[in-house]
């Protein structure tokens, strides 16, 4: 009797192990390989003035779902901007970005800034803090080019903390140098984004 | 000389028959125009508009704006914004000019004596040549009359410049050297009182760095403008330096100092002093600035603290607080000052500016009120 009654228990002790295993690599690889939506998000475009100083252009208007593939470091998904939704902080100033030089009126493709193909190098792993160099692709302007930039990621509970910052080159996408009454804006400007990558899961 | 007497007798140095040019307006800071670069000729602020500076006013800071949608020469602005209305057309070429007219009516009142006068503050010309990293600035207006002196032609600022593509620049001529916070406003403690007022300027070199995070200006000078031309004994070598961090384009953190020789008027002094603007709200900035004026011969430190903060309440219409002070020594007692004044650009080419100061020295149990009104009239 004590005997079929220690083999239960060992039998159960077993079995929580081997469920409660189960359940945390279940959770651990849904992290990994689950998606991860975009929220919260702040971009600031930094533009430095060829007559010295700088100016911010702003937008909250950052979304997209990002995915982490098991074994690669790259991230599927993508990230996007709503360029239409940028500030400068004065009405002249965002018309002439808007319009003459980011041409948003042009086409569909021409409204939207989009970054992809992400690799964020070890970070992909799932480990809780780091920073990282980061590579893209970036859409602006109806042209695509590679950036690579400084990524930091710290978890915040079930969220991840998302900063990150990169160069872009005005030319690059075929921009008119943006000048305006002998005040332009220098050819390299930075790009810095600030969001919470929240499991998709966990939004609906 | 009883306190309330000598307060009296030191605003009125200061306010009465008080001229200057029109000064930078550093409150656009909250508009992300954190150098005076972008809108004027001069990186100290002031004087003449850039055609930049000249859009702007009409098209973004005037009340009732007008959008511009007249094409225009390459480097000119065009339509209102332009100089005399653009009545000149292309017969000045690649000169930019302007004519600052600063009508004003002064009143000031200290227990039961009172006093007011109506004044032509500023009447002068600017004018600008700039290409190829090479800048010529010139004014020439009237210096008012002061005391038993009569009215004068006088030529506040001219100077020479070049700026090399890496942002490295020399300066020679007349000019403001560069110390602190140049606010509109000459009579601010921060000016006033540590010799940058309205005929503070100097013949001297200034060399300067500018990137994108930061702006270096190291000024050298025999002396200051005026006791150079006139010999009053108050020449003395002097220089300054100013060093401006741009935090953010909306924080800025700027290091000041300066030296001056002694003269046959005054002992050896020197200044230190840091400020820092602040404008993390659309249409509110705060500037602060503290310095300490150290004064040669027994003349003792005095401390110089001045805050503005200004919003904008409406667009074109700025509201505007600057409490300042300045801590007495042996020889000078200290002082207090409530600023609060309003700006209006209801269009472009016109400024209207209504202060009230109320200034009241260590010491003393009445106040000395200021009302000044100004019609800056830009063309």
């Amino acid at each position: 009797m004590n005997d079929k009654r220690n083999g239960r228990r060992r039998l159960a002790i077993v079995g929580v192990a081997a469920l409660t295993t189960w359940l945390i690599a279940n959770d651990n690889s849904a992290a990994q390989t689950g998606a991860w939506t975009a929220t919260t998000g702040d971009v600031r475009v930094t533009c430095p003035l060829t007559v010295g100083g700088s100016f911010e252009a702003r937008t909250t208007a950052l979304k997209g779902t990002l995915s982490v593939d098991p074994g690669t470091t790259a991230l599927a998904g993508e990230l996007s901007v709503v360029l239409r939704t940028l500030d400068t902080g004065i009405a002249l100033r965002n018309h002439h970005m808007l319009d003459n030089y980011l041409e948003v009126e042009k086409n569909a493709d021409f409204e939207t800034a989009v970054l992809s193909h992400i690799d964020v190098g070890a970070l992909a792993f799932g480990a809780a803090d780091g920073r990282s160099r980061f590579t893209g692709r970036l859409r602006l302007h109806g042209t695509t080019q590679p950036v690579a930039g400084q990524a930091t990621l710290r978890r915040h509970g079930s969220s991840v903390h998302v900063e990150a910052s990169f160069p872009v080159r005005i030319s690059d996408y075929g921009i008119a140098d943006p000048r305006y009454l002998g005040v332009g804006v220098k050819n390299e400007v930075t790009v810095r984004v600030v969001f919470f990558a929240n499991p998709a899961s966990q939004d609906r | 000389m009883t306190m309330r007497l000598w307060s009296v007798v030191a605003c009125l140095m200061v306010l009465v028959t008080d001229v200057g040019p029109a000064g930078a307006e550093p409150q656009f800071l909250a508009k992300q125009y954190n150098r005076c670069s972008s809108c004027h000729y001069s990186a100290s602020g002031g004087g003449l508009l850039t055609p930049y500076g000249r859009s702007l006013s009409g098209q973004e800071l005037a009340t009732t704006r007008r959008v511009n949608s007249q094409p225009a020469r390459d480097g000119f602005v065009s339509g209102e914004e332009e100089f005399l209305f653009g009545t000149p057309g292309d017969h000045l070429g690649p000169v930019h000019l302007g004519i600052s007219l600063l009508p004003s009516h002064l009143h000031f009142k200290s227990g039961t004596f009172s006093d007011g006068r109506n004044l032509l503050m500023n009447a002068d010309i600017e004018g600008a040549y700039r290409g190829h990293g090479w800048t010529a600035y010139g004014e020439a207006g009237r210096m008012p009359p002061l005391g038993n002196t009569a009215a004068t032609l006088y030529s506040r600022e001219h100077w020479v410049s070049y700026e090399s593509t890496r942002g490295v620049g020399i300066k020679v001529g007349r000019y403001m050297p560069a110390y602190g916070i140049h606010f509109a406003d000459h009579t601010s403690f921060n000016r006033a009182d540590l010799g940058f007022d309205k005929y503070d300027q100097v013949y001297g070199i200034e060399v300067s760095r500018a990137s994108e995070r930061s702006l270096l200006q190291l000024s050298a000078s025999p002396g200051r403008a005026e006791s150079i031309v006139n010999d009053d004994g108050g020449r003395s070598f002097n220089t300054t330096a100013r060093l401006q961090v741009d935090v953010s384009p909306n924080v800025v953190v700027v290091g000041s100092g300066l030296y001056r020789d002694e003269s046959t008027l005054k002992a050896r002094h020197g200044a230190a002093g840091a400020a820092v603007g602040l404008a993390r709200w659309r249409r509110l900035t705060v500037w602060t600035e503290g310095d300490a004026d150290i004064r040669g011969s027994g003349g003792g430190t005095s401390f110089v603290l001045v805050n503005e903060t200004a919003v904008e309440a409406f667009r074109g219409v700025w509201l505007k607080v600057s409490p300042q002070g300045r801590t007495g020594t042996d020889l000078v007692p200290g002082v207090f000052r409530w600023n609060m004044g309003a700006s209006l650009l209801p269009r472009t080419h016109i400024n209207l500016n209504l202060d009230l100061y109320v200034d009241r020295a260590e010491g003393s149990d009445e106040s000395f009120k200021t009302f000044l009104a100004q019609l800056h009239v830009y063309l």
